[in-house]
């Protein structure tokens, strides 16, 4: 063994690398160390909050219930068992905290007419902003029925990876993707005004 | 790529406030000193229950027992009184004794659970 070797083979593991990994980490947590869990939230604070943004569109509410969502993790984390992975898990108790806080909170529901308004008639033959074009897209998504809503938003929070959506929800794959193909299809009728009008290059500018 | 897709793809990423990381961990730190809720004091409530359910059980027994169908198939000219009022009456001190006993059952467990220190109890 060469000195810098025995060096680094004595050297002790700070704090951060020792809770690099989640199950390493949830370990410790279980074991008593509360303060392992900071790196956890560390590590999973950006997805979380992103994941509920998705769900509420406020910025604010986001975070609430991803504290909340946190908080779920903390106390049920001895109910993470091993052989899944610990994101899809952290995911999962996530979305279905997000779902429930959803349906308690308040209805989402963006009928036509609203879209109509964040879009108005008027400037269908001109060239509209990308950002009401995707507000009028993501409101429509949180107007379809929550099973519609729930498999949409994850799945494009997934980066559209089927099989990651369907453990995290706990679904066969041919489940969500009846579900994804209904609710493109709810989405195409409910937006046929909004996007055949519009040239949609815009919405990627 | 549809549309729909491609917009729903491109959907923008927020960054969690300042301080966000340490007001989950504050309440975290929190929960883990909390007590723990307290349990449904269950050793307290089960002797009762069954108690109760013993004494529904016992008057229920007593009162089919009395509704003799012989007795009250009979000739009201054979018996004036009715057969349930005599059957009744003729158990009356059973009945009174096993409510008492219970009464006395159920006052001796409370007064014995109210002693008890709690660390016994759960």
């Amino acid at each position: 063994m060469t000195a810098t070797a025995a060096l680094r083979s004595v050297r002790p593991v700070t704090k951060t690398q020792r809770y690099d990994d989640d199950g390493v980490a949830a370990k410790c947590v279980l074991g008593g160390d509360i303060d392992a869990f900071e790196s956890i939230v560390a590590r999973w604070q950006g997805p979380l909050v992103n994941l509920a943004y998705r769900y509420c569109r406020n910025r604010g509410e986001a975070e609430e219930l991803a504290q909340e969502a946190f908080m779920k993790i903390f106390k049920g984390l001895g109910k993470w068992r091993q052989d899944s992975r610990f994101s899809t898990w952290l995911y999962a108790v996530a979305s279905n905290h997000y779902r429930s806080a959803m349906r308690r909170r308040r209805p989402i529901w963006a009928d036509m007419e609203t879209i109509e308004q964040i879009i108005p008639a008027g400037d269908r033959s001109q060239e509209v902003d990308a950002a009401s074009q995707s507000e009028a897209v993501r409101r429509a998504v949180a107007s379809l029925p929550a099973k519609y809503r729930d498999v949409t938003v994850l799945y494009y929070f997934q980066d559209q990876d089927l099989a990651e959506t369907s453990r995290i929800m706990s679904l066969p794959s041919g489940t969500v993707k009846a579900r994804l193909h209904r609710a493109r299809k709810m989405l195409e009728t409910k937006l046929a005004t909004v996007l055949t009008t519009r040239p949609l290059q815009e919405a990627h500018r | 790529m549809s549309d729909i897709d491609r917009i729903l793809s491109s959907d923008p990423v927020i960054e969690p406030t300042v301080g966000f990381a340490s007001r989950v961990m504050e309440q975290v730190r929190q929960e883990a000193v909390a007590p723990p809720p307290l349990e449904f004091p269950w050793r307290r409530f089960l002797p009762g229950a069954i108690t109760c359910a013993a004494m529904v059980l016992i008057a229920l027994g007593v009162v089919v027992t009395s509704l003799d169908p012989a007795a009250m198939s009979a000739e009201p000219e054979t018996t004036p009184v009715p057969a349930f009022d005599i059957a009744v009456l003729s158990q009356a001190p059973t009945i009174a004794a096993i409510a008492l006993v219970g009464s006395l059952l159920v006052a001796w467990l409370a007064m014995r659970f109210a002693a008890q220190p709690q660390r016994e109890l759960f």
